[in-house]
């Protein structure tokens, strides 16, 4: 593996973590003023 | 019966969507050659649709829009499509596509993907053919139809600021509406947004030469996007300018490779720029801003010209010159409408520039401040801030650098109506950054296709983010290009080369390295959840619609049952009570959409009643004389004041220059009825 795909793998395992933080927050933070994707599904399992 | 007169409409729909593209082939087929049967038909339908809006300008103009007229034009363009063969042409084509579509079902998961697509499908569709109860449509998208209609005339809307811009969109609501079918009109935008749809699939296969999973995965992210999903289900037209901006870019991509894709062999080059522009021009009919992209493709011809094909400076002026002549010729009737009526080809904008009739210097300011570039440039919940709506600490800088966060997180700042607080989704903003590092990191080739689609993109946010109200759905109209990124960058992260060829194996890019199977499985986990939950949340979110579309409701019975019943309550008093001959003069946030009467706007553009707030209300009721008005409709009381139309003492339960007639005198109810004495 060359140096440029190195970074790359580092690159993708860190986007991953960013990635999950965004969900995370889009699905779940409460501070978010209306996470739409799903509120009304959470609201229905009384999840929300 | 009711269910029946649903399925008419479908049928209708797919009636005129057929008439068109058969009616577009003829230009179609002489510009191009070379092209799928997806691509011709979308291409035909948008060119043909685009003639039929023009068509019902052009009646309107000439004081001929009635049912007859129209059923003589469309009479007209399907005798020319029997004449000339093109109808069965268009049917052959359908019937290839048709034909093709179980292909989709042949890998669980492009079948995820489209089951995914068909239930987002499904449920805009009962959405939209619910009666509409939206701001906008309410307004004018549907209310100017009526009334051109009843005015057998495309007359000047003065008193309405948005009731001179370009109206294609409106133009298909009147030819439905000619006919009572106002379903019809709702499945006009919802088919919009599924052919843009088609068109991202399109520009996939085409333009990168993607594989069908890969260009299932871009369309499903671009139409479970729930800004896309709440659009499709509302009587307006931002879908619209989505199917022709992407069909633009589509020609575009076609013209830059005419020779260096062999399916494409043959393509007359200069056919494809008078398509560019043919498509471009009709954007501007749909939407002011599909200036923005008309601008980005005259940039990206000039440099494909000079920089890419040296071809010299006066050969790239050539090509911009024609494409803007193109492009002026189909969308000239709109600013020339607006011109004659006005005397501002974009009024009431630019009013520093062009002026225009009733407008006002401090309309155009607390307009530019309604639309105020850092519209929804905030801070995080919990940020003080001030009248114009702008946090404390907040700069140019970490406004922009923040909204894309913002725009994910807390999509309510970035629109003006609730139901569109339904955004981007979370999507863009996790993997567009990722994919943007991984292209820097692999050094992804600048002239390649997917740059080409990155560049538009980026070109389009930042002609947003420099010129326009940063409302999220003025940008609806690059998320087809983004929803492609985002796809790339799923390909990335997935540890596969992001371009597949079409037939499989031979042009697919090796895979750089074997990716931890746990990183690709959670990727694709999350955007599954993503493009599945969209779609579904749409199903639940419309879930009390699905009466309606089923026939077991009435319009008044579904209406009766949501929040705008009490509005239609008193509108449909109006529709029973006051004399057909009855002017009505709306008052603050009255809908004319339902009302059967003639009817003004009061404040919309207070510059055309006049601003009495100051003076004798006796000057009012003379001016509404001279106007006509015999009746008030007044929507927010209390907002009664704003803009200054109305002096203070005006509106009164019996007054000396009204009388209240709903609800009745002691009854409480939002909008409220006056006739004028």
């Amino acid at each position: 593996m060359d140096r440029r795909e190195q970074v790359a793998q580092v690159v993708a395992v860190l986007g991953l973590l960013w990635i999950v933080y965004v969900f995370g927050y889009y699905l779940f933070a409460p501070a978010s003023e209306s996470t739409p994707l799903v509120s009304p599904l959470l609201r229905l399992l009384g999840l929300r | 019966m009711l269910l029946l007169n649903n399925i008419f409409d479908l049928l209708l729909l797919a009636a005129l969507w057929l008439l068109a593209a058969a009616n577009g082939l003829l230009l179609v087929r002489r510009l191009v050659v070379g092209l799928t049967a997806l691509e011709r038909l979308l291409f035909a339908a948008a060119v043909g649709l685009g003639g039929i809006s023009l068509g019902v300008l052009l009646l309107g103009s000439l004081h001929l829009l009635n049912p007859t007229a129209l059923l003589a034009l469309i009479g007209l363009l399907f005798l020319l499509t029997l004449l000339t063969n093109s109808l069965v042409a268009t049917l052959r084509d359908m019937w290839s596509v048709i034909r093709r579509l179980p292909i989709l079902f042949s890998q669980p998961v492009t079948a995820g993907l489209a089951a995914a697509i068909l239930l987002a499908a499904a449920a805009t569709l009962v959405g939209a053919m619910a009666p509409p109860t939206d701001w906008d449509p309410l307004i004018y998208h549907l209310a100017f139809p009526k009334s051109y209609l009843r005015a057998g005339a495309t007359l000047p809307i003065l008193f309405d600021h948005r009731g001179m811009l370009p109206q294609a969109g409106e133009m298909l609501f009147t030819l439905a509406l000619a006919f009572g079918r106002q379903t019809l009109a709702g499945l006009l935008h919802w088919s919009m947004g599924l052919a843009s749809a088609a068109a991202v699939f399109a520009l996939c296969r085409r333009h990168l030469r993607a594989g069908l999973r890969f260009s299932l995965l871009a369309t499903a992210i671009f139409y479970t996007t729930p800004l896309v999903l709440m659009q499709s289900i509302t009587a307006n037209i931002d879908l619209n300018l989505v199917f022709y901006d992407t069909m633009a870019f589509s020609a575009f991509c076609l013209w830059v490779r005419p020779f260096a894709n062999s399916a494409v062999q043959g393509w007359k080059v200069d056919g494809g720029l008078v398509l560019v522009g043919v498509l471009a021009g009709l954007a501007y009919g749909c939407k002011q801003t599909a200036i923005f992209s008309g601008a980005i493709l005259a940039l990206l011809i000039g440099w494909q010209v000079l920089v890419i094909e040296r071809r010299g400076g006066g050969q790239a002026g050539r090509a911009v010159m024609g494409f803007v002549a193109v492009a002026g010729l189909l969308a000239v009737a709109w600013p020339l409408r607006a011109w004659l009526a006005s005397g501002n080809p974009v009024w009431p904008w630019l009013y520093n520039v062009f002026g225009g009739a009733y407008w006002t210097a401090s309309d155009a300011s607390l307009q530019n401040n309604g639309f105020s570039v850092l519209y929804g440039m905030r801070y995080p919940s919990g940020t003080a801030f001030d009248a114009q709506g702008t946090a404390a600490g907040q700069n140019l800088l970490n406004s922009y650098l923040v909204w894309p966060w913002n725009a994910t997180m807390y999509p309510a700042r970035f629109n003006s109506v609730a139901k569109w607080a339904y955004g981007l989704g979370p999507l863009y903003l996790a993997l567009l950054p990722v994919g943007g590092l991984l292209g820097l990191v692999r050094k992804v080739n600048l002239r390649s296709p997917l740059a080409l689609v990155g560049l538009y993109a980026g070109l389009y946010l930042t002609a947003w983010l420099l010129f326009l109200a940063h409302m999220s759905r003025f940008f609806i109209s690059a998320l087809p290009e983004l929803a492609i990124l985002v796809a790339a960058a799923v390909y990335a992260l997935m540890g596969r080369a992001w371009v597949e060829s079409e037939q499989g194996s031979s042009k697919v890019k090796k895979q750089r390295s074997g990716r931890p199977a746990v990183l690709g499985l959670v990727v694709a986990g999350l955007v599954g959840l993503a493009v599945g939950l969209g779609a579904a949340d749409e199903a639940f979110y419309v879930r009390a619609a699905l009466p309606h579309a089923l026939g077991q409701q009435t319009e008044a019975e579904y209406i009766s049952t949501g929040s705008y019943a009490g509005p239609y309550a008193a509108i449909q008093w109006a529709n029973a009570n006051l004399p057909p001959t009855a002017k009505v003069l709306m008052g603050w946030g009255a809908h004319a959409y339902y009302l059967d009467r003639d009817y003004l706007y009061a404040e919309h553009v207070p510059g055309y009643v006049g601003r009495y707030a100051n003076r004798p209300a006796s000057d009012l009721r003379q001016r509404l004389r001279d106007l006509g008005i015999s009746h008030i409709v007044i929507a927010n009381p209390q907002e009664v004041a704003r803009r200054g139309v109305f002096p203070s003492n005006f509106l009164a339960d019996d007054g000396p220059y009204t009388t209240r007639i709903y609800p009745a005198a002691g009854v409480e109810g939002t909008w409220r009825i006056y006739v004028l004495k």
